[in-house]
């Protein structure tokens, strides 16, 4: 079959609208974000220069000065970078557990049922989900310090105190997604052939031995993509943080992604907001980078 | 196939087993529970403390409260509205752009395929702002775009996801029917509706599942776009239910939570192995 210029243009013309589309909003928002690190101005001074470039104010690298000079942000990275830790570890850690655990023979059918059950967090608005927990951590009137107290332990501040606020988003987060990485894992661990089991239980190895030493390589790739989707997720945290504390108290729940979104809308600073943007995408772009090597090394194929 | 002589250990080890996922059972549904139960307390009752875990008097009162306090059929119905033109016209754009990536080689589609990752990597807060900007200004027909319910849907309608998703599926059909149906002089509309379509039919709808329970749920995106109660869906008045002085109304804010979840609900209990399986495609690469 002749694959010439008529064929090639037929693909370029089956992805065309699509492409169209995230031109406008996927590759003008990036420029945008990327030329606007270096412009000054409040929100509405941006507004009525639209795409002039005239009318545009120009602040060189005042704006990333400003972030690498400033305390605040260094701690709003250092909290980003602890949650995503926290998370991603709890994620992938628990939800590996999980799945061997539901992927054992016994009790079939009530695996089935915990899995299916443990899955629907992840399709209910994380809205919904906020608003439950901010009840259930209440520090007067929650069910979990009803808990606490009933076992005779102090009650805990939760949300509103400094120390716990993080850990706390953290475990809603953690919630809601670990059904999901649980299937994503289960999966994996099933479509592993049951040879390369038969031949471990023959040698008679114990079964953390077999987990270690057997699945985990097996179901590699599967761990290795997951771990990328979830850190990359986990850094774009907002909807939690603004429904439940808005970057507080003092800071400690303020991660990037609400911190761009704060100095944009509330404190009118779209360039410095910009300028962390600009930050963001390099750390998840090197992340994913390092992700790429360490995968060229340690992850097998069958 | 059962092994009839299990014996004692193995009896015991079923009961520590079944003991342990009905405790992770309640853990995971706990808080729905406790949404439902305190949907029907009394605002005083529900501030008491140790609260109680059955309503002693049961409110029927807090989904009506929740209906008034803000304009809830209208919020509902843009919430219904916008998820399903955005799962509608995502097939106009997702299936055809899917099939192009799968099936044809040209130049710079590589570098294409990375915008359309890249799409789907990037956090809503990092490119809200110059789409904002753009929609407070356009016009048409007189109404400017951003009192419209379009900026909710536009952005939304070339997938990113759906796309990667579809191809890898499309991948897996063999170049030989296509080939066939193009010897036959099929046009390649064809060939997408009458072969690709139906080989992907699983794939597709749980696509469409997938992107209307994640455009139901949506947060940022309307908080971001919307100047006015007219356009805002569900989850923004929600939210806003919380934001009431005067301590919240912890019984009417999960009354309303209910209702906003319960289609969702409804759909996963029925459809809960199609929903899983969108998911668990993703996994493998």
């Amino acid at each position: 079959m002749k694959k010439g210029l008529r064929f090639n243009l037929r693909g370029m013309e089956l992805i065309a609208p699509a492409v169209l589309v995230m031109l406008v909003f996927t590759v003008y928002p990036i420029i945008y974000l990327i030329i606007g690190s270096f412009r000054s101005g409040s929100l509405i001074a941006w507004s009525k220069a639209g795409g002039a470039l005239s009318q545009i104010q120009w602040a060189d690298f005042k704006n990333y000065e400003y972030l690498l000079a400033n305390a605040d942000f260094g701690k709003i990275v250092g909290n980003t970078v602890l949650y995503v830790v926290m998370l991603v570890a709890g994620r992938i850690g628990c939800s590996l557990l999980l799945a061997w655990w539901l992927n054992s023979k016994i009790n079939k059918r009530l695996s089935k049922t915990t899995q299916a059950i443990a899955f629907m967090p992840h399709v209910i608005s994380l809205v919904s989900v906020s608003m439950v927990f901010m009840w259930l951590y209440n520090k007067d009137t929650g069910f979990f310090n009803s808990i606490l107290t009933s076992l005779k332990l102090p009650a805990c501040e939760f949300l509103d105190s400094e120390g716990t606020a993080l850990i706390s988003i953290v475990f809603v987060m953690l919630w809601k997604s670990l059904g999901y990485y649980t299937l994503l894992m289960l999966a994996a661990m099933q479509s592993v052939p049951k040879e390369v089991y038969e031949a471990a239980e023959l040698d008679n190895a114990p079964a953390w031995r077999t987990f270690l030493r057997i699945t985990i390589p097996c179901i590699s790739p599967t761990i290795f993509f997951t771990t990328i989707t979830a850190t990359i997720n986990s850094f774009n945290v907002f909807d939690v943080i603004n429904l439940l504390t808005q970057g507080g108290p003092i800071n400690s729940t303020n991660t990037l992604v609400y911190y761009i979104y704060s100095m944009m809308f509330k404190f009118s600073k779209p360039g410095v907001g910009c300028a962390a943007g600009v930050i963001l995408l390099a750390i998840v772009g090197t992340l994913t980078i390092v992700y790429f090597r360490v995968m060229e090394r340690r992850v097998h194929y069958q | 196939m059962m092994k009839k002589h299990i014996g004692v250990k193995g009896t015991i080890l079923r009961i520590i087993d079944i003991i342990f996922k009905l405790f992770l059972i309640v853990c995971v549904a706990f808080p729905f529970y406790w949404m439902i139960i305190t949907a029907f307390k009394t605002n005083q009752e529900a501030l008491i403390f140790p609260p109680t875990m059955w309503p002693e008097n049961w409110n029927f009162s807090n989904f009506a409260e929740a209906l008034k306090s803000m304009p809830f059929f209208n919020m509902y119905k843009n919430t219904i509205i916008v998820a399903v033109t955005v799962t509608a016209a995502q097939f106009l754009f997702v299936v055809p752009a899917a099939y192009g990536f799968a099936k044809y080689r040209f130049k710079g589609s590589g570098f294409f395929f990375g915008i359309v990752l890249l799409s789907f990597m990037l956090p809503q807060q990092l490119t809200f702002l110059p789409i904002y900007l753009m929609f407070s200004k356009a016009k048409l027909l007189e109404v400017t775009l951003i009192n419209t319910l379009l900026p909710q849907i536009l952005p939304f309608i070339a997938n990113g996801f759906g796309i990667f998703l579809l191809r890898q599926y499309f991948l897996q059909v063999p170049e030989e029917i296509i080939e066939a149906a193009r010897l036959d002089n099929a046009s390649e509309t064809r060939i997408v509706l009458k072969i690709m379509v139906p080989m992907a039919k699983s794939a597709i709808s749980a696509v469409a599942m997938l992107q209307f329970i994640s455009v139901w749920n949506s947060y940022f995106w309307p908080l971001a776009m919307t100047n006015s109660d007219a356009v805002r869906p569900i989850s923004i008045g929600v939210a806003m239910l919380n934001t009431t002085e005067g301590g919240t109304n912890w019984p009417v804010l999960m009354a309303a939570c209910l209702m906003m979840i319960l289609p969702i609900v409804v759909a996963y209990i029925f459809f809960n192995k199609k929903i899983q399986s969108a998911f668990v495609y993703k996994g493998i690469k």
